[in-house]
């Protein structure tokens, strides 16, 4: 455990040096949040509520999704672990003293950690300036909603890495990771479950979406202490489900990896 | 300076030949490239269909109005890649000192550059954009004008990336900000100029010219305006020519790294 700890403090600290390059992406984030927020305020012309929600509503539920999704952007999960497979390191990676995909889990929280506080704080000033504060928040549910975002990313990094792995198999994993990336955006960004047709919503709820995405940012929209109950077991049933996953298709992947010597 | 332009003419032409012969030299991979374009495009007709349970119209925009705007976009966009891909890689140039190779050839430097590289995936954006055409908004004329109007748009995308990328002649590290800058002209031509107020198309008219590449074509398809067309013509060619005078007078800022290392 403690050497995990250790590569969380080490990367943590090398993420904390680049940070200024992240000030730029803020500059884009907040661009694309602009022309957003100026479509729904079209949408939204006529009508005072769609689906259950306001137009204040829907412009954080696409912050809080935004910020989950910008946050959790870390090479480590998917650049870094196909790379490895791809250049054959992974077999040197395997020989040291911890589980690569733990090593890789913990390195991935780290780097997104810093990135993640971020954007939820440029996030928070935006949806301030913007459409003001979310109706009904407390104290409360702002800290009950914090372990709830940090499980979204830690999914969301897991998600990414276990699609990393297919490049045991196939040549470059990246195109998975871009349907995935889209199937993200457009069914757990853009809208919130209620707004799809009731089959696709109830599909969705048992997807990872619902823990990723839609859960958290409705979570922090209408607090209350059973729904966090509810996206909290969810989550935790998620990350047991894709551990299994990613276990059996990394043992199946280095079962089946061939190294040539150099 | 006819024969120069043929000969200029030429030479782009021939560069085109050779990137496409080598991009297809790997084919699974160019075909992977495509088809994902292709998907990544296509997903954001699901949000439109959603957006359209939600209201009837935006504006007066249909569906298939909403369509052009991304046939409109996603063509101009896969056609200035697959031409002028170089222009993306000015700042590469300039902070790696790669241009020496493309002054020392008795050619045009600009067109020599930005015809040194295609992107593959965005034969993808193309084809999806006559997709999307023909899906939503077929008719013979439509496509004769498409066909043209996204030869427009195109020359506008790339004259409007030379123009930020010919920053990095003055600033250091300029790149990531040009980046930011192609991304609100694609975001900006993506979406109906209806929905945004008017500081914000004042800007996509001028400083970030998106509206003349997707916004002026979509209205063109839908009703033919030959002034517009015209002015469309014209507003273009000062695009081009603004392109062309900041990288020249960039050029005379570029110092060279003395690099040693063959074209590939």
């Amino acid at each position: 455990m403690k050497k995990y700890l250790y590569i969380i403090k080490t990367t943590f600290n090398d993420s904390i040096q680049y940070i200024s390059s992240l000030f730029i992406r803020f500059i884009g984030f907040a661009i694309t949040m602009s022309i957003l927020l100026s479509l729904w305020t079209f949408i939204y012309q006529d009508n005072t509520t769609i689906s259950g929600y306001t137009l204040k509503e829907m412009f954080w539920y696409l912050l809080l999704t935004e910020t989950i999704t910008f946050g959790s952007k870390s090479p480590v999960a998917t650049n870094e672990v196909k790379n490895c497979i791809k250049s054959g390191n992974i077999a040197y990676q395997i020989n040291k003293p911890y589980h690569y995909i733990i090593y890789s889990i913990t390195k991935y929280f780290a780097d997104t950690l810093i990135r993640f506080i971020a954007f939820t704080i440029i996030s928070t000033i935006l949806g301030l300036i913007y459409v003001g504060p979310i109706n009904n928040i407390s104290i409360i549910s702002f800290i009950s909603c914090i372990p709830v975002f940090l499980l979204a990313v830690l999914i969301t990094g897991m998600i990414k890495i276990l699609i990393s792995l297919t490049s045991f198999w196939v040549e470059d994993s990246q195109p998975f990771q871009m349907i995935y990336s889209k199937i993200i955006l457009i069914f757990g960004i853009f809208f919130p479950i209620e707004m799809f047709p009731k089959i696709i919503g109830n599909i969705l709820r048992y997807t990872p979406i619902y823990s990723v995405s839609y859960g958290p940012a409705k979570l922090m929209l209408s607090y209350n202490f059973s729904f966090f109950l509810n996206i909290l077991i969810t989550q935790i049933i998620t990350i047991i489900i894709i551990s299994i996953i990613i276990n059996i298709v990394y043992r199946r992947g280095v079962r089946k990896l061939n190294v040539n010597g150099g | 300076m006819l024969t120069e332009v043929k000969n200029n003419l030429k030479i782009m032409f021939l560069s085109l030949k050779y990137n496409l012969i080598r991009v297809m030299e790997n084919r699974v991979s160019f075909l992977t490239s495509v088809s994902m374009m292709i998907f990544n495009n296509a997903s954001f007709i699901i949000q439109w269909l959603t957006i359209f349970t939600l209201v009837e119209y935006i504006g007066s925009y249909t569906l298939n109005d909403i369509m052009l705007f991304w046939a409109i976009s996603s063509g101009s966009y896969g056609l200035a890649n697959i031409l002028f891909n170089g222009a993306n890689k000015i700042p590469e140039y300039i902070e790696n000192g790669k241009l020496d190779a493309y002054l020392v050839m008795p050619k045009n430097v600009l067109c020599h550059v930005i015809t040194s590289s295609t992107e593959p995936s965005a034969w993808g954006d193309l084809i999806y954009g006559y997709i999307a055409l023909i899906i939503f908004n077929f008719s013979i004329k439509n496509i004769f004008l498409y066909s043209l109007l996204i030869i427009i748009g195109a020359l506008i995308y790339t004259s409007f990336v030379i123009i930020c990328n010919s920053f990095t002649f003055y600033f250091i590290r300029f790149s990531e900000t040009s980046e930011i800058l192609k991304d609100i002209f694609i975001n900006g031509s993506i979406y109906p100029d209806v929905i945004f107020n008017r500081a914000i198309k004042i800007i996509f008219f001028t400083l970030i010219p998106c509206a003349l590449a997707s916004w002026v074509p979509v209205h063109l398809i839908i009703e033919f305006n030959i002034y517009h067309f015209i002015l469309l013509i014209l507003a273009t060619n000062i695009l081009i020519i603004i392109a062309f005078f900041l990288f020249y007078q960039g050029l005379k800022r570029y110092t060279s790294s003395n690099l040693m290392e063959a074209r590939s």
